[in-house]
């Protein structure tokens, strides 16, 4: 199906020719299935390249006239960034991409949703600053990470979740309108993301964004903190043996090794009630087997000896500012460790961790969790308190083996992460998984598995992960959340009441 | 016969994660020169990128995209430089690039190809070289009174753009003989490399060109090849394989002109002008110059390939030679642009066959980055390099390396 | 005008269902008196008086989280969490009357700013009774299941769902709903400490210092204090003036703490930050400047609420106050433009979020005649005005302020329909804000 001539020629008045096609192999570049779904996604009718917020607000308005449904896309790495009906407009913000503003003073960067990590983080680097970029990957998109789809940073331990640091945001109303939230509401500037009364902030983005959020943001403003870890890296050698090196200075990384999550835990908490660290981690060894490898061929010999040798890795970067506060550090460190029976990994297995440290601060080759074939699920990604997480992390092994004796799912049971957040006041979890998908049945495995790990949450009433969708598509999680899917479809019909968004 | 299913394993596992478009982190400078992929950069649209010509593959191989001329134009303004590949394989088990060149001879055994690119063919059956140049005029150039050594068994490669611009070759010519290394040209007997028709989609044409200079080695006895020409270099080591068993090494005249500076053979001036310059890695002779190794054999769970399959990820290309030759020369400083190595921003000479204009940006682009450096000057390794960067708008000087040592020979 | 004390949010469900039968608005209270900024005057509405609730529901050592129903205030509950070796990042010297849960959702400006990671800290989660009638849960706190059945800790603030409800409840003085329970991050309480006082007669100074130091998250507590509010917080009554003479017009409060773990260490460290920077800027930290009080008096006046018989800010009798936010790039120019305007006044300089902002307080210290306040509120409204074009963002703009906040039309729009969705007959705190 193609959209009528006249909407065609509308939406072509706004952006000129170059930047809007519906060819059939244009559009083909992005429908694809991808390999986590056994389908592909539905084909837009046309897509087009927006170049500013203007032009945004007039293509929606557009879509309004002619019901017109549309979704909003940067990097189409996340399943939501596809048309899921008929008569859908794909906006792709390759050409919205510019950096507007990096306030040194006020420690906030101001971007558009074509912006991506891999162009901002060097930039607030060389600053001396920082911001915690989601585990998305160096070409996601800065703005659609904070503002959009939510996530975690690896190393938010010593700071916050990323989407803690969204400050003003401009946005398109699906009524077409150009909104702004917050000081810049006021004409105050980008610093301050509530508002004077009820915060427009909590429509622009809650806990699942993209799931939910009203309007599209076309720019956004994210807090900056000081870049921990050495001031200068260095990099050396040719994909796909390439290393960014943030050793140095004051810079440490420690690998411990535990037998229970609980004890995890308590280092976790020992650690954040003394502020130290920068980094606090219990990883998951599959990524961490897929990151030290160069092709899934390889990967078995790493992840049978990563199993084997340390199956609940805490992982502790130090980045104090001196060599004497890393003393302290380190003394703390290990008085924690002691209590709560951890056992250090020899050296050389510590330096695989060191020498990986960019992942974990810029989340680069985080697509090698990919490389066994692309079948994978991140569950379970939700937030609580260390100790809650813990027991979800307990619970895990209760159900996985039916799953993973029998090849249905590849995983193991401590293959989890947890991470804390604001030195141990909460942290991050996610089960992350993947499945066959040669087989046929993998599919239907890898639903059950997730089913069957929601029901074991709801059973022992674990908040793993909050509620989403509107109306009926979400009432039967919504009901058992204070029926927040009835409030959520209240406050998208308020805002978007031809629900031509395709959210 | 082309076989777009060989590909399947890499169109179903693209998670469309974009690694294909942007550059990897342990080259980011910032927010400036951080794409990677030419038409992705110059149209917008994700089909033009890795990501969307794999999707463009899976659909023509599922029968849902119609084969058309159209389709090939769009398909051939890639140039085909293998930044998304490099990228791509930085993380996955993927063969993006392997995928689009199918595509190509799919498109093109189905009569869809550029004019461009037919002419080429055409040219070669006319016994021209795929510029039309006749095969009779194609040593021209050489001096009337050169000799070589006709009993070496390295072989001075000349390729098909020493016809339109000979320097090079005459100056590799001028640094083999400073360096005392025995050589010999294959005149009559050589034939164009066939690269640029089998990356084309021609390659049943290429594969005769690369038989008959396979044959030609083998009658000659010759047992080392130096190229001047990136493109050819990366044919005869990425390429070659496909059809024949080589019987020789290749080596590119940078490599030969570092060794030859390692061991001591060739002397400078040392009064020679100061230049600062900024070196651009060719497509071909870097990332996309490692030896291809078939493979045939099962790809099973979880992207386990039996037998075991080597990978070709651009870590192996001629990086280090031409750099260390540059730093041997008296008065040369070297200033590195962000995109570079296996990273390099393609000059976008492939492009033009089927989109001048976005060839054009793309040169722009090259130069753009490489006076970010504030160089005086951009050194390359490839004709064809020098040809679309010297059409860029408001060039600087572009400078074949075997010219610039050659000129500093003592 | 009645005066309703509900005791469980059951009480409050019933007095709002019977509001929006009757029509007639509410006004919730959480604070005892004495109240500022009129948030509790409107004598066409029932004022709901959520002081009896007081129930304080959890504290949490492990998890560093407090939970309380409104009507506990910060003089009763700062002891409590003491006694459990933690303590709540609580504003300036604050009243210990005041509701600890309204504290938060007014945004009051927190004393120790590294520990406040997004505006709403340390405001987690909040069970609130909507406008509708209906009886809502934010964060992890929503579900799965009841409250009671629910096994997390709750204390995760953004949801439930795609949208941050516990923000629409921030700032929106009981317009939205009322809160019932809210849970508040907690901190640990440290077990040494150095109180540093940085004197300058340039403000633009100090407040780069704590930008500074806040960088690198050095300092616990963190406060600018001219000699005026100085001189009110901390002098016992009549010995003012003798404060305000000794202390440098300027004066960053900075307070580096050690917690359980080597604390003096710590402290030893971290001070030696603190010098450090002072030095970048030619300033000195003293711990025993020339004042005529004990450092350790100040000290333990800066952790607590005003416990004395007459609260500081009342001294002669009656007070106004303007508050504002500025990023630091307007903060001078601001702060100049007040102390211009007032040069008797205190001005009371918080640094917030990590650094990344400053609220800046003008306290006008009045007798209390009719004559007095209403004069400063005239005053304080004109200062006001010159101070939007300076950058001065008034996101609590309590009293006549919202006349003079510029609104993007479309931004109140956005906010009518937020309200119309929680409270659809206008009944909680009728013509507050833009309703």
């Amino acid at each position: 199906m193609s959209l009528p001539r006249a909407v065609y020629a509308e939406l072509e008045s706004v952006v000129g020719s170059r930047n809007i096609s519906e060819k059939e192999y244009i559009l083909a570049g992005n429908r694809a299935q991808t390999p986590e779904i056994p389908f592909p996604h539905r084909s837009a009718d046309a897509i087009v390249l927006p170049g500013s917020t203007e032009q945004v607000a007039e293509i929606v308005r557009i879509c309004n006239r002619h019901g017109v449904r549309y979704v909003g896309t940067v990097s189409g790495g996340i399943p939501t960034a596809y048309a899921t009906e008929e008569n859908t407009i794909l906006i792709h913000f390759k050409r919205m991409n510019r950096i507007l503003e990096i306030n040194e003073k006020d420690r906030y960067a101001v971007v558009e949703p074509g912006v991506r990590h891999v162009q901002l983080y060097p930039e607030v680097r060389k600053r001396g600053l920082s911001y915690t970029a989601a585990a998305v990957g160096p070409g996601g998109s800065v703005l659609v990470n904070i503002a959009c789809t939510g996530g975690d940073h690896h190393n938010q331990y010593g700071s916050s979740r990323p989407t803690r640091y969204l400050l003003g945001v401009e946005m398109v109303t699906p009524e077409g309108e150009i909104l702004r939230t917050g000081s810049l509401e006021a004409g105050a500037g980008w610093f301050c993301p509530e508002s004077a009364g009820p915060s427009l902030r909590g429509v622009v983005k809650g806990y699942s964004g993209n799931a939910g959020h009203i309007g599209i943001v076309t720019k956004c403003a994210i807090a900056l903190d000081r870049c921990k870890g050495p001031a200068e890296t260095r990099s050396e050698g040719v994909s796909p043996h390439s290393r960014i090196y943030m050793d140095g200075g004051c810079s440490r990384v420690y690998v411990f090794n535990y037998s229970s999550i609980q004890d995890v835990g308590r280092a976790m908490l020992a650690l954040g009630e003394s502020e130290v660290g920068a980094t606090v981690q219990k990883y998951f060894y599959l990524p961490l087997s897929l990151m030290m490898t160069a092709s899934a061929n390889e990967f078995w010999e790493k992840w049978g000896r990563f199993r084997e040798a340390f199956p609940m890795p805490l992982v502790v970067h130090l980045a104090p500012h001196s060599v004497r506060e890393l003393e302290y550090e380190e003394k703390i460190l290990f008085d924690v460790i002691r209590e709560t029976g951890g056992v250090r990994l020899p050296r050389d297995l510590e330096k695989w961790w060191e020498e990986h440290m960019d992942y974990f601060m810029i989340v680069s080759r985080l697509q090698s969790v990919l490389r066994l074939g692309g079948s994978w699920l991140p569950i379970k990604t939700g937030g609580e308190s260390v100790r809650h997480l813990c027991d979800i992390g307990d619970s895990i092994s209760g159900f996985i083996h039916d799953f993973t004796d029998t090849g249905k799912i590849f995983d193991a049971p401590q293959n989890y992460q947890i991470i804390p957040m604001e030195y141990g006041h909460f942290a991050s979890f996610e089960l992350l998984f993947m499945w066959d998908r040669l087989d046929p049945n993998s599919f239907r495995y890898m639903q059950e598995f997730c089913t069957v790990s929601r029901e074991t949450d709801l059973k022992n009433h674990a908040h793993s992960m909050t509620a989403g969708g509107y109306g009926k598509a979400g009432e039967a999680l919504g009901r058992l959340y204070c029926n927040c899917h009835l409030w959520a479809g209240r406050i998208r019909e308020a805002f978007d009441p031809s629900f031509t968004m395709d959210a | 016969m082309s076989d777009l299913n060989r590909f399947r394993y890499t169109m179903e596992s693209c998670n469309h994660c974009g690694q294909c478009k942007w550059i990897l982190p342990h080259r980011m400078s910032g927010w400036d020169f951080a794409e990677v992929c030419p038409v992705h950069h110059h149209f917008g649209f994700d089909a033009y990128s890795g990501q969307g010509l794999v999707n463009i593959v899976r659909e023509v191989m599922e029968g849902k995209l119609e084969r058309t001329d159209e389709l090939a134009d769009m398909v051939h303004t890639c140039a085909a430089c293998g930044a998304c590949d490099v990228n791509c394989k930085s993380v996955r088990d993927m063969e993006v690039l392997e995928t689009i060149y199918e595509l190509r001879h799919d498109l093109a055994q189905a009569g869809h190809l550029p004019d461009s690119c037919r002419r080429m063919a055409e040219n070669v059956s006319a016994g021209c070289d795929p510029f039309g140049v006749p095969l009779a005029e194609r040593f021209s150039w050489l001096p009337g009174d050169f000799r070589d050594d006709p009993d070496s068994d390295t072989v001075l490669f000349a390729g098909c753009s020493a016809s339109r611009d000979p320097g090079p070759v005459l100056a590799a010519i001028r640094i083999l003989q400073a360096g005392g290394v025995p050589f010999r040209l294959l005149r009559e007997e050589e034939r164009c490399c066939g690269g640029a028709l089998w990356r084309s989609g021609q390659q049943e044409t290429a594969g005769d060109l690369i038989r008959g200079n396979a044959e030609a080695f083998r009658k000659a006895g010759i047992r080392t090849v130096i190229t001047v020409c990136g493109e050819c270099f990366g044919a005869f080591r990425s390429i070659y394989p496909r059809f024949v068993k080589p019987g020789f090494r290749t080596v590119h005249i940078s490599q030969v002109a570092a060794g030859l500076i390692r061991e001591g053979k060739l002397a400078f001036r040392q009064d020679a002008r100061p230049l600062t310059v900024t070196y651009h890695d060719p497509c071909m002779l870097g990332r996309l110059s490692e030896e291809y190794v078939p493979w045939e054999g099962e790809i099973r769970s979880y992207g386990l390939h039996v037998p075991e399959k080597h990978w070709n990820r651009g870590e192996f290309g001629v990086y280090q030679e031409p750099r260390d030759v540059l730093s041997a020369l008296p008065g040369i400083t070297v200033r590195e642009m962000t995109r570079r190595v296996e990273e390099s921003w393609c000059c976008g000479y492939w492009t033009g066959q089927a989109d001048p204009e976005c060839a054009a940006a793309t040169a722009d682009e090259r130069m753009r980055e490489a006076r970010s450096t504030d160089a005086e000057a951009i050194v390359s390794c490839c004709p064809f390099c020098r040809t679309a960067l010297s059409g860029a708008g408001d060039p600087l000087p572009v400078v074949d390396l075997a010219e610039l040592v050659a000129g500093r020979l003592a | 005008m009645t005066l309703l004390y509900p005791e469980t949010a059951a009480d409050v469900r019933e007095i709002i269902l019977a509001a929006r039968r009757s029509g007639k608005g509410i006004v919730p209270v959480s604070s005892g008196p004495p109240h500022f900024h009129g948030a509790s005057v409107n004598p066409e509405a029932d004022t709901l008086d959520l002081s009896r609730m007081k129930r304080v529901m959890d504290i949490d050592r492990r998890s560093r989280f407090i939970r309380v129903e409104p009507g506990v205030t910060f003089g009763e509950l700062l002891p409590q969490a003491a006694e459990q070796g933690l303590r709540l990042n609580h504003p300036f010297l604050p009243r210990p009357s005041k509701s600890a849960v309204a504290s938060a959702l007014e945004q009051e400006a927190v004393l120790i700013p590294k520990y406040q990671y997004d505006y709403p800290d340390p405001l987690l989660t909040v069970e609130t009774v909507f406008g509708t009638g209906d009886i809502f849960r934010t964060g992890s706190a929503a579900g799965p299941g009841t409250y009671e059945e629910n096994t997390s800790d709750k204390v995760i603030p953004w949801g439930p769902g795609p949208f941050d409800y516990y923000r629409f409840l921030t700032a929106a003085q009981g317009t939205i709903g009322v809160v019932t329970w809210a849970t508040l991050k907690a901190e640990i309480a440290p077990s040494a400490s150095r109180l540093f006082f940085i004197g300058s007669v340039f403000p633009e100074l100090l407040l780069d210092l704590a930008g500074r130091l806040l960088l690198d998250r050095v300092p616990d507590e963190c406060v600018i204090l001219d000699r005026n509010a100085f001189a009110m917080a901390f002098a016992e009554a009549g010995r003012e003036d003798e404060f305000r003479t000794a202390a440098a017009p300027w004066m960053l409060l900075c307070r580096v703490c050690g917690y359980d773990r080597y604390p003096e260490e710590r402290v030893e460290i971290y001070s030696g930050y603190v010098k450090d920077a002072c030095a970048a800027f030619g300033l000195t930290a003293e711990t025993e400047p020339a004042i005529p009080a004990a450092p350790a008096e100040i000290e333990r006046m800066l952790t607590d609420c005003d416990r004395r018989e007459t609260y500081w800010k009342l001294k002669r009798g009656a007070e106004r106050e303007l508050l504002t936010l500025v990023p630091p790039s307007k903060a001078a120019g601001v702060l100049a433009e007040m102390t211009n305007s007032f040069p008797e006044a205190g001005f009371v300089v918080s640094p917030q979020v990590q650094g990344r902002a400053f609220r800046i307080e003008c306290d006008l210290f009045l007798e209390d005649t009719a004559s007095q306040t209403a004069a400063a509120d005239e005053a304080l409204f004109s200062l006001a005005g010159r101070l939007v074009p300076l950058g001065a963002y008034f996101d609590r703009p309590y009293g006549r302020l919202p006349e003079l906040l510029y609104r993007d039309p479309l931004a109140l729009d956005a906010m009518k329909r937020l309200k119309s969705i929680f409270d659809p007959d206008g009944i909680l705190n009728p013509g507050k804000l833009c309703f």
